[in-house]
């Protein structure tokens, strides 16, 4: 391994730059006093990602709000200490090194925040703001650090006389160019951005992103950019990582990952976003649900409880996967049903859990009984319309439906998730596969097991 | 065609600082006929949302109403006449109508069971110590003349309708056990809860993620087809314009640059402000190599620039653009435009305007 200091020699553009692997970071969900005694339960902000980072690109991170993505960013950074898995900075390992030895990469890495009016100090000047990073690391004199604060002004398109001026005079992009001043300041090899320009008008946007890709083509810049925003990370990324509760579940080239996108996720997330045209429209194609906890999150792929095209147990090649008692080869080739079908039964199982139909008409109160055979008929409207599995599907539907006609929706919900979902194979492996590209030639991986071989 | 149901009209908003008065919103005028979604659009700062508290009678102090009509179905929500005092200066002051209705009619005639307002932050709108089923319950026996029992079945089925899984169960929940997203739902439940012909919808889906954005649009148009409601759609993404709007109205700096049906307004842009808007974002469904910001920033609107509002900024500006104050100008069919290009005002003769002011530094009043 490399010392820190040889590690301040530059990485040739095209070289890797960054090296993240198995990178997992597990929060205590309870911190209070007594949350040893009763134990607390762990959320999986991050769990298990890997990628890199090559000088001179940018990478973004797109995803939801609570999908990980900051705190991923924060992780490699080591503004969070991981639980486990490896960060790897122009071949120094981050994770293993010391406080001390951390310091003069630092320099190297710089970040940029969403909000540019609660990140830069309102006491201070300008000039200050942006030379705060440099007196920090120790670099230069006062008077080089005064003309290098004013240069830095000039390359964010600001003005030199700024430097006197408080952040208060500012509007929001300008405000952000300042951030990006100071994150200049040290001359970094890495700038995470997160959400750099959503806290902006659309109109300074533009303004804000077209800086940004002049400095890093003048610079060499590497950017990791965190964004919910995919239309923004179409016009400056390279490569694009789609991130869900924790886990990357894609990650290609740009145009690859928009044009022929692989994952279930992707397709659903990329469906809706509006379009501006309104000859484009109704593209949104709605996922149904909310994410769920990242607290005991879905096992296997975790987007597998709202996802759309959830593979019928029995269906998939189970070779080399571990299987639970209930799912053994021989109970999984009981599932046989047609597409039609089994759309049907996900649909059912899935709206028990959700409580999204009633029982009774007009009834509220679900914890009353009602006559079999109404339950059965509301089932048979609502889901089935004549469609509906033979054999032992067709069976457990009967026993839960019974268990709906007793006002027990929970106990049914648990019948039908560990029939139906907890026997496919996405929920008793995790996916890991690479793709062919067809736009670029770059690698695409993809963690969904319907692409597997 | 449908029935009109609100005319706005030369409607002008003051606020009174102690620097001087801001003219948040400086004659607008527009309708929303039944069944339809018109859209309010324009850049922070360009008066969307006081344009809707104005139609709300919600503006507070300082600032106050001051001209214009604001009228729903029958019933005038604004209205003024020249009062037979004179003013100091000369002129002859505004007084309010007598048929205009007044704060207790509004609250109890108009606002909820007539026309509701959806806010941007759900969690200011609901009350954290109430739970969320018991406002939205509330809300409708108050508003519907319900009775409790009534108002609960019906609150859980709004509920129910905008997508809360477990309804019943979460009917009891407080606002904090509700995601950002859910919470967005809720407030849109209550609102449909009172069955309104008007929903104003402030940016209600800017905070959200676009799954959950995607859901909400669904619900909206699934709405206006069964209840025929009408929506004024408050927001900065013409992306969701494009989505649901059937009419949309640009705004900048306090006035409405152009007016029209949502196709004329993206592939028929008469306006340099709304095709500079267009020209400078992002697409999703495209590589665009290389966006056109729009220069500058949006002026405060303390003191906006004279003639054309948008003339230090536009590409298109030429001298004339510096005195004449444009109008909305018939371009084609239901669609206007403010500028002077389409109206014999001595543009085409002028010089354009050479070393326009770049990005001032100014903080927002």
């Amino acid at each position: 391994m490399s010392s820190a200091l040889e590690a301040r020699e530059e990485v040739v553009s095209g070289e890797m730059l960054l090296e993240v692997e198995g990178l997992t970071k597990y929060f205590k969900s309870d911190t209070g006093l007594l949350s040893g005694l009763f134990g607390s339960d762990l959320v999986e902000a991050v769990d298990d990602v890997s990628f890199d980072l090559q000088k001179g690109e940018t990478l973004a991170l797109v995803g939801e709000s609570g999908c990980g993505k900051s705190t991923l960013a924060r992780t490699i950074l080591q503004l969070i200490e991981p639980t486990a898995g490896s960060v790897r900075f122009k071949g120094v390992e981050l994770t293993e090194s010391s406080n001390r030895k951390l310091r003069p990469l630092r320099r190297d890495m710089q970040m940029i925040f969403q909000d540019p009016q609660s990140s830069l100090n309102p006491r201070m000047k300008v000039g200050r703001i942006v030379e705060e990073p440099m007196k920090a690391h120790d670099m230069y004199d006062a008077a080089k650090r005064r003309e290098r604060a004013r240069d830095l002004l000039e390359r964010v398109e600001l003005e030199r006389g700024y430097y006197n001026r408080y952040p208060h005079e500012f509007s929001g992009g300008q405000r952000q160019r300042i951030n990006l001043a100071r994150a200049m300041a040290t001359d970094p090899d890495l700038i995470v951005c997160d959400e750099p320009v959503s806290a902006l008008d659309v109109s300074v946007q533009a303004q804000v992103l077209n800086t940004m890709r002049e400095l890093q083509e003048e610079f060499g810049l590497t950017y990791l950019v965190i964004s919910h925003d995919l239309s923004v990370v179409r016009y400056i990324a390279d490569r694009v990582a789609v991130m869900y509760l924790g886990h990357i579940v894609e990650l290609a080239e740009k145009e690859e990952l928009f044009e022929n996108p692989k994952h279930p996720y992707t397709e659903a997330l990329l469906g809706a976003i509006p379009v501006p045209d309104p000859r484009e429209a109704n593209a949104r194609g709605t996922l149904e649900g909310d994410v769920p906890s990242p607290i005991d999150p879905p096992s296997g792929c975790r987007f597998r409880t709202r996802c759309p095209k959830l593979i019928r147990p029995g269906s998939a090649d189970l070779e080399g996967i571990e299987l639970p008692e209930e799912a053994s080869e021989a109970a999984l080739s009981e599932y046989e049903m047609s597409e039609a079908e089994w759309e049907n039964t996900l649909a059912f199982t899935r709206g028990v859990r959700r409580r999204s139909f009633t029982i009774q008409e007009g009834g509220i109160d679900q914890e009353e009984s009602v006559p079999l055979s109404e339950a059965e008929a509301v089932v048979d409207r609502e889901f089935f319309e004549g469609t509906r599995p033979g054999g032992e599907p067709d069976r457990v539907i009967d026993e839960a439906t019974a268990m709906l006609a007793e006002g027990q929706w929970q106990e049914a919900a648990e019948r039908l998730r560990r029939t139906f979902e907890e026997t496919s194979i996405c929920a008793l492996d995790r996916p890991h596969y690479t793709v062919e590209s067809v736009y670029g030639t770059g690698e695409h991986f993809t963690a969904c097991h319907l692409h597997r071989e | 065609m449908s029935e009109t149901i609100l005319t706005v009209d030369g409607l002008k908003t003051q606020f009174y600082t102690e620097r001087g008065a801001v003219r948040a919103v400086d004659g607008v005028s527009f309708d929303v006929k039944r069944g339809e979604i018109v859209g309010l659009v324009g850049e922070s700062g360009a008066g969307k949302s006081v344009t809707t508290s104005s139609i709300m009678r919600l503006v507070e102090e300082p600032g106050e109403v001051i001209d214009g009509e604001v009228s729903y179905r029958d019933r005038t929500l604004v209205g003024f006449e020249e009062s037979v005092a004179e003013a100091a200066d000369g002129r002859p002051e505004l007084v309010p109508r007598d048929e205009m209705l007044s704060n207790r009619e509004m609250r109890e005639q108009i606002r909820g069971n007539e026309i509701a307002i959806i806010f941007q932050d759900p969690m200011e709108s609901l009350n954290p110590v109430y739970t969320v089923g018991g406002q939205i319950r509330e809300f409708i026996e108050l508003n519907r003349e319900m009775s409790t029992e009534e108002a609960r079945e019906e609150s859980i089925e709004m509920l129910r309708r905008v997508g809360i899984p477990e309804a019943e169960d979460r009917y009891d929940d407080y606002p904090h056990e509700f995601s950002g997203g859910m919470r967005q739902r809720v407030l849109i439940a209550m609102a449909l809860g009172c069955r309104p012909n008007l929903i104003i919808a402030d940016e209600p889906t800017t905070a959200l993620d676009v799954t959950v954005e995607g859901q909400i649009l669904e619900l909206v148009s699934e709405l206006v087809d069964e209840f025929d409601t009408s929506f004024i759609w408050v927001t900065h993404d013409m992306g969701v314009v494009a989505e649901i709007c059937d009419r949309v109205n640009v705004m900048y700096l306090g006035k409405i640059v152009e007016q029209g049906p949502v196709d004329d307004i993206f592939h028929d842009t008469k306006h340099p402000y709304t095709e500079a808007l267009l020209g400078s974002i992002p697409r999703p469904d495209q590589t665009v190599s290389d966006l056109v910001p729009i220069e500058g920033t949006m002026p405060g609107a303390m003191n906006p620039p004279p003639g054309c509002r948008f003339h230090p900024r536009c590409p298109d500006a030429r001298e004339a653009c510096r005195e004449v104050e444009p109008e909305l100008y018939d371009v084609g069919p239901e669609h206007r435009s403010a500028c002077i290009k389409h109206a014999d005002v001595g543009y085409w003769e002028s010089e354009p305007l050479e070393g326009r002011e770049t990005e001032t530094v100014e903080g927002r009043p």
